[in-house]
């Protein structure tokens, strides 16, 4: 959220003290313009979450071309990606973010904006006809 | 000033439209299904084409049109990926089929380490990505995914100062 108010600001910079008083834009030219910009931030944004979190896929494809010809065993990949490192620190995330909460009996259950989120998706993929994904 | 040209720089938003409908209708065509992103980002492409095309569009105009669509796609591209593979989505999917919430216990039955490591190893194999020769697992694909996993590897290094923020 702070990196869209950033993004925010920067568009109202960039279109009232450089490109306004400059070049003349038509109705066309400023949506263009609009849709340039929130294309590039909303692409570095995505681009940045997928950094921000080790993607196991890539840690398979970067170990097993570490190791060549040798290959990576069963076990060496199931000692590597355990349930704390794979699921429990992404609920640590989730409550982080405001999408989970814990009870006071210990259960996990699902704040308003998490609800909002996993029925997003949910209406999504089945609309794809698709699983559970993960 | 007219409305056709402000319509026309919304030709972006309209082939982004039509490329996840495209998506969504070869998803549910069973031959079609795995190319189906592909296919609905270059039908998307096409009406973008015809659109810019037939609204008499110049050089510049298709430009700036395709390069919107390119950015925006890119983004539909993640947005299913979230769908497909993220493992928040999936907890969230799993705590929302729970009406009274889960420990954590209960959410590691419904889905583990053990998941998440099968259906990736499967998709790789699946893609040709990778390969099981024995009891080890060697990769098969060529050095793009690999290449790519470094590229990762190194900005994150560059960014964070190590191999990733958080697992």
């Amino acid at each position: 959220m702070a990196l869209l108010k950033i993004f925010f600001a920067l568009y109202a910079l960039s279109y009232v003290f450089v490109l306004g008083p400059w070049v003349p834009l038509s109705a066309a030219q400023v949506v263009s313009y609009t849709l340039f910009y929130a294309g590039l931030v909303l692409s570095y944004l995505v681009t940045y979450s997928a950094l921000e979190v080790n993607s196991p896929t890539l840690e398979i494809m970067l170990w097993a071309s570490q190791r060549g010809h040798q290959g990576l065993s069963m076990e060496e990949l199931r000692s590597r990606m355990t349930d704390d490192y794979l699921v429990l620190e992404r609920l640590k995330d989730l409550r982080r973010d405001g999408m989970v909460t814990i009870q006071e009996n210990g259960r996990y259950s699902l704040s308003k904006k998490g609800r909002r989120l996993a029925r997003l998706f949910e209406r999504y993929r089945r609309l794809l006809a698709a699983g559970m994904g993960g | 000033m007219t409305i056709i040209p402000l319509v026309s720089a919304l030709a972006p938003l309209a082939a982004l439209f039509a490329n996840a409908v495209f998506h969504v209708f070869f998803s549910r065509v069973g031959k079609l299904r795995r190319n189906a992103l592909p296919l609905g980002a270059f039908l998307g492409l096409v009406i973008l084409a015809c659109l810019d095309l037939g609204a008499g569009g110049n050089p510049e105009r298709i430009l700036t049109d395709g390069a919107i669509y390119v950015l925006f796609s890119y983004c539909y591209y993640h947005f299913n990926n979230l769908g497909e593979t993220a493992r928040r989505v999936r907890i969230l999917r799993e705590l929302s089929n729970a009406p009274i919430g889960l420990t954590s216990a209960e959410l590691l039955a419904c889905y583990n380490a053990g998941e998440v490591l099968d259906r990736r190893l499967r998709r790789l194999e699946e893609s040709g990505q990778l390969a099981r020769k024995g009891a080890v697992y060697v990769v098969a694909g060529g050095a793009f995914l690999p290449a790519i996993a470094g590229a990762m590897h190194f900005l994150k290094r560059l960014l964070f100062r190590r191999t990733g923020r958080r697992t």
